[in-house]
């Protein structure tokens, strides 16, 4: 079905995708005809994800991270732009009709303690799942649940049971195992591991790569953390305010980082090593409000490198080098 | 949450600290629930007790409620009518006793209708949003700005009196409290990420709906049942005692406080045991509604 090398064939392609959220206005400002505000959260985000490739997005809080995954499922309505999955267009189709394609694209959510129904016994989550998409025949149902909890590394003993009998590893385990019961050909990781201790998020985020890898799974991995994203993608996006501002296969970003912000947010990443001690630069700032977005580009009132042009004309995304793109004016500098 | 589990807490200290959370679960599952609240214990036997006068009246009462006797009319307690006779010289225990199964009657139907009711309506409201939940709580608006008792006697005037009507009218205003206690919990619970899970399997909004919000929404609400039976009750003794509600002859609480009404001043016994009676179950459902309060809050989720 699936390709076993990473291919060339994208899988999921986003075509500049916006999502804003309008702001509650005052009934003075609406007499006063003053312009309606809205945080901008996605704003214009084109990118090709590959077929099992494990794609990294990174960024600051509040920069549309999740937003953008939820645009694509559709769990937020885009307001414009387009979402391609295998080639079909995913965004302009009816609800009723998207339903038919949900399976294939599944979600990992990141609060373990949310994520799972308290009502319903780990093998009623996984059944539910399995006979609404009629993913395998009724009487096999027992064994792919045996199968599921084997592939997320959980006891069978275990199926009977709540997810409030579970710790937040186990539960976020079990949201893996939900995800991949209806067989899908891409999975969104929103901060899987954000919220677990930092002795099990190796152990989650090993078992996804393992998952990625030996399924021939799509990953797109969302997290504000350098170090996991470094591990377990392959290639990183690199989020800045509601658009990409880099992106590059994930060795060559972390070894040469070109947009300025990457270069903050590589050198902010905390070093495992106890010979590097200084750093060489911190950013400096707050990240301005995503309801009042800079003009030019949104990068300057933080850059080091901004210049006059930076604050009159935004760049755009250029490719400059084969895989690489990047939205800077000055990023050979 | 916390004074539930004192107790426990103190009997931790003397096994060997196992895994902590473990240990804690184990520990309070080994109580059984009717140790945690004394109000809830009191609530059931008093609610079981009720329940099985109102289903087997003819067992307990010593005479026929509706015999007349022109000779035993308006005599005190005695040792052969405990609580007495009254302007007819029926048996007043034995009036006491069968008008258990009309209030109880009057209190289950009257909260049962507008349960399923309101919470059908809570969880269209809170869950679709946007006009449907703007339409449907304007509705409930316009219901809360009457008091309750005043809408219930204008729709029993308009219809007439008689059981069923009271039926009706309670259910036509009872459903209000639950419609928002309902949607307001579907309005956290839609926005809780196995809520968004749901949806990214593509399941269908009723599937959503029935499943995954309705059993994790509706405590509160199964609560405040406990309170609504005795409000429902009182409802129906009200309109008994205004003769809008059951009919004579049917021995009815409401309707036998206002008969006694005449008489007070000679025979104090006529309205008040009914009124005892009235008090006494309403107790006993209210204790029941605060035990089983305290019993979901420290269960959690």
């Amino acid at each position: 079905m699936a390709v076993a090398s990473i291919g060339e064939q994208p899988l999921v392609v986003i075509k500049d995708l916006y999502k804003h959220f309008p702001l509650k206005q005052a009934i003075l400002d609406v007499i006063a005809r003053k312009p309606a505000l809205s945080v901008r959260a996605v704003d214009g985000v084109s990118l090709v994800i590959k077929q099992g490739e494990t794609l990294g997005l990174v960024g600051e809080s509040g920069c549309g991270k999740s937003t953008l995954a939820k645009a694509i499922l559709r769990l937020e309505e885009p307001d414009k732009g387009t979402v391609l999955f295998n080639g079909k267009d995913i965004t302009h189709i009816s609800r009723q009709e998207f339903r038919g394609h949900r399976r294939h694209m599944q979600m990992v959510f990141q609060d373990p303690y949310s994520s799972l129904n308290p009502r319903l016994s780990v093998r009623e989550m996984l059944i539910e799942a399995m006979t609404v998409h009629k993913v395998c025949a009724p009487k096999d149902a027992e064994a792919r649940v045996a199968e599921l909890m084997a592939m997320v590394g959980m006891n069978i003993a275990a199926a009977d049971r709540f997810p409030g009998e579970f710790s937040g590893g186990q539960r976020q385990r079990l949201g893996i195992a939900r995800a991949l019961a209806v067989d899908p050909l891409f999975i969104i990781a929103d901060e899987p591991v954000s919220a677990l201790d930092v002795s099990i998020q190796a152990q989650v985020i090993n078992l996804l790569q393992d998952l990625q890898e030996n399924l021939h799974l799509t990953l797109l991995f969302v997290s504000h953390d350098l170090r996991v994203i470094r591990h377990i993608t392959h290639r990183v996006a690199v989020m800045y305010l509601g658009k990409v501002v880099e992106l590059a296969p994930t060795q060559e970003l972390f070894e040469r980082p070109l947009h300025p912000y990457t270069k903050v947010l590589a050198a902010a990443a905390p070093v495992l090593d106890p010979r590097v001690r200084h750093r060489e630069y911190a950013i400096e700032g707050e990240p301005p409000s995503p309801i009042h977005i800079p003009t030019g580009c949104r990068f300057h009132p933080r850059c080091v490198r901004a210049r006059d042009i930076c604050k009159a004309s935004e760049p755009e995304l250029q490719e400059v080098a084969p895989g690489r793109t990047v939205a800077c004016h000055f990023w050979g500098q | 949450m916390e004074p539930a589990t004192a107790p426990n807490a103190a009997g931790d200290l003397a096994p060997a600290p196992a895994p902590a959370t473990a240990s804690a679960r184990v520990k309070r599952k080994s109580i059984p629930f009717w140790r945690k609240s004394l109000a809830l214990n009191l609530g059931i036997i008093i609610v079981a007790f009720v329940f099985f006068v109102g289903f087997f009246p003819g067992l307990i009462a010593p005479y026929n409620p509706n015999t007349q006797n022109a000779d035993l009319m308006l005599q005190a307690p005695s040792a052969a009518h405990i609580l007495g006779t009254d302007n007819y010289g029926r048996d007043i225990l034995s009036r006491v006793i069968w008008a258990t199964r009309a209030d109880l009657q009057i209190g289950l139907i009257g909260t049962a209708i507008p349960f399923v009711f309101g919470t059908l309506v809570g969880l269209l409201a809170g869950y679709y949003g946007g006009v449907i939940d703007q339409i449907l709580m304007r509705l409930v608006d316009i219901v809360v700005a009457f008091p309750f008792i005043v809408l219930v006697i204008a729709i029993i005037a308009f219809l007439g009196p008689g059981i069923y009507n009271l039926y009706m009218a309670i259910s036509l205003v009872g459903w209000v409290p639950y419609a928002r206690i309902i949607r307001g919990e579907v309005l956290v619970a839609k926005n809780l990420d196995y809520v968004s899970a749901a949806r990214v399997l593509g399941y269908s909004d009723w599937r959503i709906i029935l499943r995954h919000i309705l059993p994790n929404v509706l405590s509160s609400s199964i609560v405040y049942t406990a309170a609504d039976v005795v409000f429902c009750m009182l409802a129906g003794a009200s309109m008994g005692f205004l003769g809008l509600g059951v009919q004579p002859p049917t021995p009815e609480w409401g309707q036998a406080i206002s008969e006694g009404r005449v008489f007070i001043a000679r025979a104090w016994w006529l309205s008040t045991f009914p009124g005892f009676a009235l008090v006494f179950v309403g107790t006993g459902f209210s204790l029941l509604g605060d035990g089983l309060s305290d019993l979901l809050r420290t269960k959690g989720r």
